[in-house]
């Protein structure tokens, strides 16, 4: 228990230490490590939230999204409904619906704006029996996988044609696999930019403290307990710029939204961003502290290790 | 305690600073280090806290070698020994009782257990007044002073004094010196080095002669004058 309270007011002590000598004492260089903290944070995480919400409102429009299967001409009912309860069965099919041919006419008639008999008169309905697929998301976001099933359905006897809105397909697939690349390239020069800033706010502030270092080593302070107040400077560093990204993406994500629902009033209707969730929150403080001490470590290590006293 | 075995330091610049040094210093013993100006007292010390290393030769120190001792052992020797420095590196944003202080924090003392440790020092150094004082208000004899109180806080096996009086008059360099006096009645190992053969003469001790880089005398105080 003593050595517990010792340990917090250690900690203290540091905290205190930390502030007095390394944060005040040149200000402006704390607050253009947090900016780029925060910048390295803010655009990545924008980002995300707004590809997620883009794939949560794109999976909710089905039309066009659907495989159509034209059965060949001779296929009866009793086949039709066979082949339909097959595909509902497999996993990577969401949903099946069969079209017999007397819909196909009747919904063919309809919007026509005439009667059935009017179009075919006596003769014979020569539509096919077709079955209109919605896949499952997997298989969606994958062209490998969707390939895959239509060459399945395709090698089917009975089947006369395959019919996929691929467009569709690829635009939507494209269009995420383009935000997720730009993601990964701007994140990753976010990153060198942090490592790169931190290294030299720490290192500066090590030479700032030379003489101090050099006192230390010489009553016999081992390096860790040098480099201790270093961390703990990362360590706010990383919490204060994943607290000020956190604002700047929420700013920037409901300024959007309320930007969108002027434009989508117009057609009378309303969109609703979804922010970061607490979990995610709760990951990017841990990775961006955790970062930014590990960074701090390494500069402060190296730097205080090339201080040698006289 | 201590152990030269024919060490010389040889600085990268190629001045010689000791040559050919042997000599052993037992525990508990208080020994003078003393010649003129660049003879290399302070080499010598610098050697055996590790500040510099020896360029030929052996060093030991508790039986210990300390010639090719590592980076991470260096802190834990140096806890050891309590050194006062001829320039006294000081931390100038510190006040004095933080200063004296930090070889106790290093330790992990808390902060009353150090402060307790820290006033009786100050009190022994006759600075106990200026305890919140930063070390830039301070005269350069108390600030050795403090440097004193700061090598000797944490009980150290050794003192290596270098030049502790340079700075101050006739009645407080002896008052320092009962001070180690006293230290080395408690069983402290003392090396003292100095050029003040007259301050050295009121409590004579084992002293070792250097001219130049050399050894050339190692014995009682008296037979050296
Ligand atoms: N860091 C160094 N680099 C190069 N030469 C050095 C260094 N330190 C000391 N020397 C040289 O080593 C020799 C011994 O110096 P040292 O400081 O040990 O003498 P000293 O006996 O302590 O003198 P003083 O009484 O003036 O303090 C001198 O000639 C000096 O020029
Ligand atoms: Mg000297």
């Amino acid at each position: 228990m003593r050595s517990l309270i010792g340990f917090i007011r250690r900690n203290l002590r540091d905290i205190h230490y930390v502030y007095n000598t390394l944060v005040s004492v040149n200000f402006t260089g704390t607050l253009l490590a947090i900016a780029v903290i925060a910048l390295t944070l803010t655009i990545p995480s924008i980002f995300y939230v707004f590809m997620q919400n883009f794939k949560e409102s794109t999976s909710d429009l089905t039309i066009g999204r659907n495989i159509t299967i034209y059965l060949k001409n001779d296929v009866d009912s009793v086949v039709a409904f066979q082949i339909k309860d097959d595909l509902q069965s497999d996993g990577r099919i969401k949903s099946a619906e069969l079209i017999t041919k007397d819909d196909g006419l009747k919904s063919f008639a309809s919007s026509m704006g005439i009667s059935e008999h009017e179009v075919m008169g006596n003769a014979e309905n020569p539509l096919p029996h077709a079955v209109v697929l919605i896949p499952s998301e997997e298989v969606e976001a994958s062209t490998e996988n969707l390939d895959l099933l239509v060459k399945e359905i395709k090698n089917n006897k009975y089947v006369e044609l395959v019919r996929v809105d691929r467009d569709w397909f690829k635009k939507i697939n494209s269009i995420t696999d383009a935000m997720r690349y730009i993601t990964a390239v701007m994140a990753a020069i976010l990153l060198l930019s942090l490592v790169f800033t931190l290294i030299n706010t720490v290192s500066n502030r090590v030479l700032l403290h030379r003489n101090e270092i050099e006192v230390m080593k010489l009553v016999g302070a081992t390096d860790f307990y040098i480099i201790r107040p270093y961390v703990y400077l990362g360590m706010w560093l990383g919490f204060l710029g994943c607290f000020v990204s956190w604002w700047l993406g929420t700013i920037v994500i409901f300024s959007t939204e309320r930007y969108l629902n002027h434009v989508a009033e117009a057609y009378g209707t309303h969109i609703m961003f979804r922010g970061l969730n607490f979990r995610e929150l709760l990951m990017m403080f841990v990775i961006s502290t955790f970062i930014c001490m590990l960074v701090s470590f390494i500069s402060a290590r190296s730097s205080i290790n090339r201080i040698r006293p006289q | 305690m201590i152990e030269f075995k024919s060490v010389s330091k040889i600085y990268q610049q190629g001045q010689i600073a000791l040559q050919n040094i042997s000599f052993k210093v037992n525990p508990g013993e208080f020994v003078y280090l003393t010649g003129h100006s660049g003879a290399g007292k302070t080499s010598l010390l610098q050697l055996i806290a590790v500040i510099e290393r020896a360029s030929i030769g052996q060093i030991l120190f508790n039986d210990q070698d300390i010639t090719d001792i590592s980076l991470k052992k260096i802190p834990f020797l140096r806890r050891r020994i309590g050194m006062i420095f001829q320039d006294h590196h000081l931390m100038m944003n510190r006040t004095v009782a933080e200063n004296v202080a930090l070889p106790l924090l290093i330790r992990d003392y808390t902060e009353e257990e150090s402060m307790d440790l820290v006033r009786q020092v100050l009190d022994k150094v006759g600075l106990r007044h200026k305890d919140e004082y930063y070390p830039y208000c301070l005269s350069t004899g108390e600030q050795q002073r403090v440097g004193i109180a700061r090598a000797i806080v944490a009980h150290p096996d050794v003192i290596l004094a270098d030049e502790p009086t340079g700075n101050l008059d006739k009645g407080l360099s002896l008052d320092i010196l009962d001070l180690f006096e006293m230290l080395h009645q408690d069983g402290t190992t003392v090396i003292m080095a100095s050029h003040d053969i007259d301050l050295l003469a009121t409590k004579p001790h084992r002293t070792l002669v250097l001219n130049r880089g050399h050894l050339v005398y190692d014995g009682e105080f008296s037979q050296f004058r």
